[in-house]
Formats: C-alpha cells, sequence, structure tokens
C-alpha cells in the first residue's frame, strides 16, 4: 500500500524556477506516467520524490510518511535511470546487488537469483557492464530497481536511449512487469504514444505546472487545455483560431489574427478578391461560448471529415490537397483552405487522394474542442467528450 | 633486400621530384626538421654526455672529451652505493616521494571530488586561486617559509620537505581529479544515494572509476617531489636528511671542479625509479591528464 503525495511543490534551481505548484497524488499501485515536452519539469519532479533535489516548498509524502526532509537512502523508493547508470566497474551481479548490500539484506544472492531470472538475464550475472547490449543493461537497471521491492519505482526515461524497436517491447514489458509486481510507479517520458500506451493515468507537465491530469482516454478525449490537445496524439490535433458568433452558434476561422486590434481582424490574412472566401465559418453547435470572443476549436484528424465532391451544404468548405503520407492502415491528408492554416485529415488507407485536388471538409460540431483563446483552457461546452464514440489510441 | 632498396630509391626519387615542385614547402619541412633535430640534441647530448661518463673509469673524462667513452666500467654505480652516502639520500627521497604522494592523493581526491560535484559558492573563485597558488614562484617563499618553519622547530627535517612538496603538488592534483569527475556522470552516485548509500558511501563507490586521474595525481607528485631540489637544500642542513638532488650536488666540489663519472652514475640511480614508474603507469598517466571517463578505456 504505498502512495505519493504531492503537495504545493516548488523546486528552482540557482533562481530558476523549475517547478512551481505541483500538487499530485499518485494511487497506490497504478503506473503514473508525468509526460511534457523536454525541459518543463517532469524529471525535476520524479528527482524531488527520489530525494534527489529538495523542494523549495512544499511536502513529498510517500506511503503517509512525510518525507521532504529525508535522504534518497531512507526513502525506499528506486529510481531507473536514462542512461541506466550502471556501475562499470562492476560485474552484472555486483550491479544487481548494490542495493542489497547498501540496505544490508543478508539473502541478496536469492533476490539475485530470483531477479535475473525474471528479466531473463541469468546468464549475463558473471558479465562486465561494458559486454552488454542496450537492451540488456536497461533489463540490469530495471533489475537494480525491483531486487529491493521497494515502495515505489520511479523511472526516468528509462526507453529514451534504446532503439525504437526494442523501444516498443521494453515498453509493454515495463508495464507489465510493473503489473505484475502492483508497485506504484511513477514514468517520466517527452514521448505522448509511450504515455497513452502504458499509463494507468497521464499527469502532462508544462512549465513546472501540471497541464492535465487522467486516465490516457480522458486526457486525449477531453484535452483541459490547448496545450494538452496540441501535445497529446499523433499527428496533432488541428488548432483554429477564430472568433464566435453567437447567431449563427458558428466560429468563424481566421477572423480573429489579433483580438485586440479591431482593425487587424477586419484586415484578414491576405487580400483577396472575393471577401467571403478569405475565412471559414465552422458550426459548433453546442452554445456556452460567450458571443464575439475569440476561441481556438480543436479537431482530431481522425474526426476531419473528407469528402471528394464539393458541397455547399452547411458547414461544408472547400480545401486543397497540400500533401499526403502513406501510413498503412491510415492516410494523413494535409489539406489547405483560405483563412485557415494547414489542416491534418486522417483517412482510410485505401482511399485516394491526389495533390491539388479539391475536397469537401467538414468538422463535425460534436467532434469539436472549444477553447478560450486567450487562457487557452477549454470551455466546458456539455457532453459532448462523453458522446465520442471510438477510443482512438495515440498514434497508429 | 634487393627489393628494398628499389623501395628506398623509389621514395628518394619521388621526394625530389616533389621537392622542385613545390620548393617553398620544402624548404619549410627542412627547416622545420633542422630545428627540431637541433633542439633535440641540446637537450639530448648534456644527458648522454652525464651518462656516459657513469661508464667512464674515473681518470677518463679526456681533454679533449670524446664521444664514446675508451673503457667501459661499471665501477662508478657500485662506488657510488659503496663509498658515498647516496643510500642514505635515495632512502630519504624515497620517503619524502611516498608520503608526499599519499598525502596528495589523500587531500586531492575528496576536494576535487567535492569541487566537482557540489554546489559552492565562489567555487570558480576557489579554483582560479587554488592555480594562483600554484603561479607564486617557489624562490619568493622559500624567506618566509624559512622563518616559519624556523618559529615552529620544522627545520632539518623530512617532514618539512614532505609538507612543502605536498603544498606545491595538491592544486595540480584538485585540477586533475575535479576536470575528470566533471566528465564522469552524476548519475552513478544518484544512483548509490537512492539504492542505500550515504553521500560518502557513494563517493567510495565510484572512486575506483577515477583512477586514472588519481594515478596522474600520484605520478605528478612522485616526479616533482623527487626531483625537488631548492626545498630540501634551503631547509635541511644535515646530510642524514638530504634527498639525493642535494646529495648530487656534493659531487660538484666547492671550487666547481665536477667528478662527471660519479655523478653520472648517482644521476642513473635516480632516474631509475622515475623511469620505471613512469613507464609503468604512462598510459594511466596520459588519460588521466587529457582524460575523459569513458574515453579509450579497455
Amino acid at each position: 500500500m504505498t502512495e505519493i503525495e504531492l503537495d504545493g511543490i516548488d523546486v528552482s534551481y540557482d533562481g530558476v524556477t523549475a517547478v512551481t505548484g505541483v500538487d499530485l497524488r499518485v494511487r497506490d499501485g497504478e503506473l503514473l506516467v508525468l509526460v511534457g515536452p523536454s525541459g518543463c519539469g517532469k524529471t525535476t519532479l520524479l528527482r524531488t520524490i527520489a530525494g534527489l533535489e529538495h523542494p523549495d516548498a512544499g511536502e513529498v509524502v510517500i506511503d503517509g510518511r512525510r518525507v521532504t526532509d529525508l535522504p534518497a537512502r531512507k526513502r525506499d523508493v528506486s529510481l531507473v535511470f536514462q542512461d541506466f547508470a550502471l556501475f562499470p566497474h562492476l560485474t552484472v551481479r555486483e550491479n544487481l546487488s548494490f542495493d542489497l548490500r547498501m540496505q544490508g539484506y543478508d539473502d541478496a544472492d536469492d533476490r539475485v537469483q530470483d531477479v535475473s531470472e525474471i528479466l531473463e538475464i541469468g546468464g549475463l550475472v558473471d558479465r562486465s557492464i561494458d559486454e552488454l547490449s542496450g537492451g540488456q543493461k536497461q533489463r540490469v537497471a530495471l533489475g537494480r530497481a525491483i531486487v529491493t521491492e521497494p515502495a515505489a519505482f520511479l523511472l526516468d526515461e528509462p526507453l529514451a536511449n534504446l532503439d525504437a524497436s526494442l523501444r516498443e517491447r521494453m515498453r509493454t514489458e515495463i508495464a507489465r512487469l510493473q503489473d505484475d509486481l502492483g508497485v506504484t510507479t511513477v514514468h517520466v517520458t517527452h514521448d505522448q504514444a509511450e504515455a497513452l500506451t502504458m499509463g494507468d493515468r497521464v499527469a502532462v507537465v508544462r512549465d513546472g505546472r501540471i497541464a492535465q491530469v487522467g486516465t490516457p482516454e480522458e486526457v486525449y478525449r477531453s484535452p483541459a487545455s490547448v496545450f494538452v490537445a496540441g501535445f497529446v496524439g499523433s499527428p496533432a490535433m488541428n488548432l483554429l483560431r477564430g472568433r464566435y458568433d453567437s447567431d449563427v452558434d458558428a466560429v468563424e476561422i481566421g477572423s480573429d489574427e489579433d483580438a485586440a486590434d479591431p482593425q487587424a481582424a477586419t484586415a484578414g490574412v491576405e487580400p483577396a478578391g472575393e471577401e467571403t472566401n478569405d475565412s471559414q465559418t465552422v458550426p459548433v453547435g453546442v452554445g456556452g461560448i460567450e458571443d464575439d470572443s475569440a476561441v481556438v476549436l480543436g479537431i482530431r484528424p481522425e474526426h476531419v471529415e473528407v469528402e471528394p465532391e464539393r458541397r455547399r451544404d452547411d458547414g461544408w468548405f472547400d480545401a486543397t490537397v497540400a500533401f499526403d503520407e502513406f501510413r498503412g492502415a491510415d492516410r494523413y491528408v494535409y489539406l489547405e483552405a483560405a483563412g485557415c492554416p494547414e489542416i491534418t485529415a486522417r483517412v482510410p488507407g485505401r482511399s485516394s487522394v491526389s495533390v491539388g485536388e479539391t475536397l469537401a471538409v467538414r468538422f463535425p460540431p460534436e467532434r469539436l474542442h472549444p477553447f478560450d483563446a486567450d487562457t487557452g483552457q477549454r470551455i466546458a461546452t456539455g457532453e459532448q467528450a462523453e458522446s465520442e464514440a471510438a477510443a482512438p489510441e495515440g498514434d497508429r | 633486400m634487393r627489393s628494398r632498396l628499389i623501395e628506398l630509391r623509389y621514395h628518394a626519387r619521388d621526394r625530389l621530384r616533389a621537392a622542385r615542385r613545390y620548393p617553398e614547402r620544402t624548404a619549410a619541412r627542412v627547416a622545420t626538421v633542422v630545428t627540431l633535430a637541433t633542439s633535440a640534441a641540446f637537450i639530448a647530448l648534456p644527458l648522454y654526455w652525464l651518462f656516459s661518463a657513469a661508464f667512464r673509469p674515473q681518470e677518463g673524462i679526456e681533454v679533449p672529451p670524446t664521444l664514446f667513452p675508451g673503457r667501459v666500467t661499471f665501477d662508478n654505480l657500485t662506488a657510488v652505493l659503496a663509498e658515498t652516502a647516496f643510500p642514505t639520500y635515495f632512502v630519504n627521497s624515497v620517503v619524502v616521494s611516498a608520503l608526499t604522494v599519499v598525502l596528495a592523493v589523500v587531500i586531492a581526491t575528496p576536494a576535487g571530488y567535492a569541487l566537482s560535484r557540489y554546489d559552492l559558492r565562489y567555487e570558480r573563485a576557489f579554483m582560479l586561486a587554488v592555480l594562483l597558488v600554484q603561479m607564486i614562484p617557489l624562490l619568493a617563499l622559500v624567506t618566509p617559509l624559512y622563518q616559519m618553519f624556523a618559529a615552529a622547530g620544522l627545520l632539518d627535517t623530512l617532514a618539512v620537505v614532505i609538507v612543502t612538496d605536498t603544498v606545491m603538488v595538491v592544486p595540480v592534483g584538485i585540477w586533475l581529479i575535479k576536470e575528470y569527475f566533471d566528465t564522469l556522470p552524476e548519475g552513478l552516485e544518484e544512483a548509490a544515494r537512492v539504492g542505500g548509500a550515504t553521500r560518502l558511501r557513494a563517493f567510495l563507490v565510484v572512486l575506483p572509476l577515477a583512477r586514472p586521474a588519481v594515478g596522474a595525481t600520484a605520478v605528478f607528485a612522485f616526479v616533482v617531489s623527487w626531483n625537488q631540489f631548492v626545498i630540501p637544500l634551503t631547509f635541511t642542513s644535515s646530510q642524514a636528511v638530504w634527498t639525493f638532488p642535494v646529495g648530487l650536488y656534493e659531487f660538484i666540489s666547492r671550487r666547481g671542479v665536477v667528478n662527471w663519472p660519479l655523478l653520472g652514475a648517482a644521476s642513473l640511480w635516480a632516474m631509475f625509479p622515475v623511469l620505471v614508474l613512469v613507464a609503468a603507469f604512462q598510459r594511466q598517466f596520459v588519460a588521466g591528464l587529457s582524460g575523459r571517463f569513458g574515453g579509450g578505456r579497455r
């Protein structure tokens, strides 16, 4: 029974703030993934839990015990490092038994034996670290972490140094191992796909703050902010800035280049021949948005509706194919429409499009994610997020 | 043999052709070679003179000097050991150098580590200060040090030589070890600490990895203290505590007459430990001086 609690954590290095006011609770036995772009403070958070950083403010509680001022060695956690941090002058066996020896276990040999069997590195125990491949080193590093049966695992981008195919395999392996052992785990990664596949819950970190915490499905289906929307999912969500008009319950894309300056708003993007053609009107159909407010509409590429024939009905507009990528089961189509930034659509791989072709495009209102353009926060509009049928994975 | 000659002839012609085509480049090359050869001779000839003297008979230093000894003898080598106080000087030198090495390593290693790993205020200033100490000319320090040691009653002991030698080598040792630890990933100690080690224990765990830098510091300390002349000359007066560089001075008489054969023999004996040490630790020494962790190991 191990819960990790972070309470109002602030960490800074030489006066530069790395983490501010983070509250986070890791539930017993779950695998929580901290994900965010590099430099967002996720590794700092992990190191704070491990005891390698001391917070300027706030408390770290492990298992109901306040450990903020305890040194790393007394916290009963284990940490797997990005570069594995195996001792190059010791053998595999000595590396595996290191924590046991430091903590004074007397059944070190048996435990090393068990762990090396679990991780299938029994044949390697007498080798030196230099003789191991990347994957084997990874296993030894994991072995060293689990051998003392700590209260919690902390994994700091343990997959970043592996090649792509191995990374996929270790991803599954770590998630499975964690599930078997049932140990509370915090996993740090910058890879949103890894976060979605591995995590029981995902915490998206940005600029030293938690942007959103939730299950992978929650984070994917109802991102709390423009940042989360753009960060999670591949290809990235289309984000279109515009101005909401409550009379028609629609957003005019491209009509809000600069909300503060009315002249800029009317100036449009570029002088087009027909005025009506340099912006697109996207019906939102939900309400709850303030009239004439600047909004960002998000729509996942797989939710963009594309049809070969031009259509003049409500909500449809024309777009030209700028580029397309065949991805096997899918095809990513990059579309250009007047007044819009480039739109990515994800269509079945068997559909055929050609560059330069004009297609009809529609954003189904129930799939739209509206955000406040100024705060970046999601605008609560009802139950649209829950109404989504399929649960698409992060990529592939 | 024949093919070797053909090869040589080919190379010679090739060179000539090149020289004719690029005369400036050839001239520069010749100038370089001549300069280097002269410099080499400048250093090597006195050494040759000294060491060849060791094998010449006492009466054999002819005027005009000859390049090769007329008769080779090993008498000087044994005479230095049997008939002079040289063995005492040699033992003193070994004691001084060994203790200097131990002290330098014991002081410089934790200091270099701490400077590398801890966020110390004024760290840069401190490192520069350490280097500046090294830049003060020794002779400027001799008088004040003499007075301090006299006041402390330490004059004319081996201890005073050891302490002064240590102070002279520790700054370089600190720099070497600090720079080396800077290249060693800190994750290793962090892994040890999370795994249950105290900071001191973590330091001891990774210490073997710093062997090249520690070894380089030890070799440096040994060589510097082994060759130190001014310090023992100034701070010691009784023959019983002379180190061999001071002892070598004995072979030059007050009137400036040099006993070349004995001086050569003593110098040969004195060089021996350094040669052995450098030969044995050369790779480590170079690795530690130029070294980064992980580069060129194994």
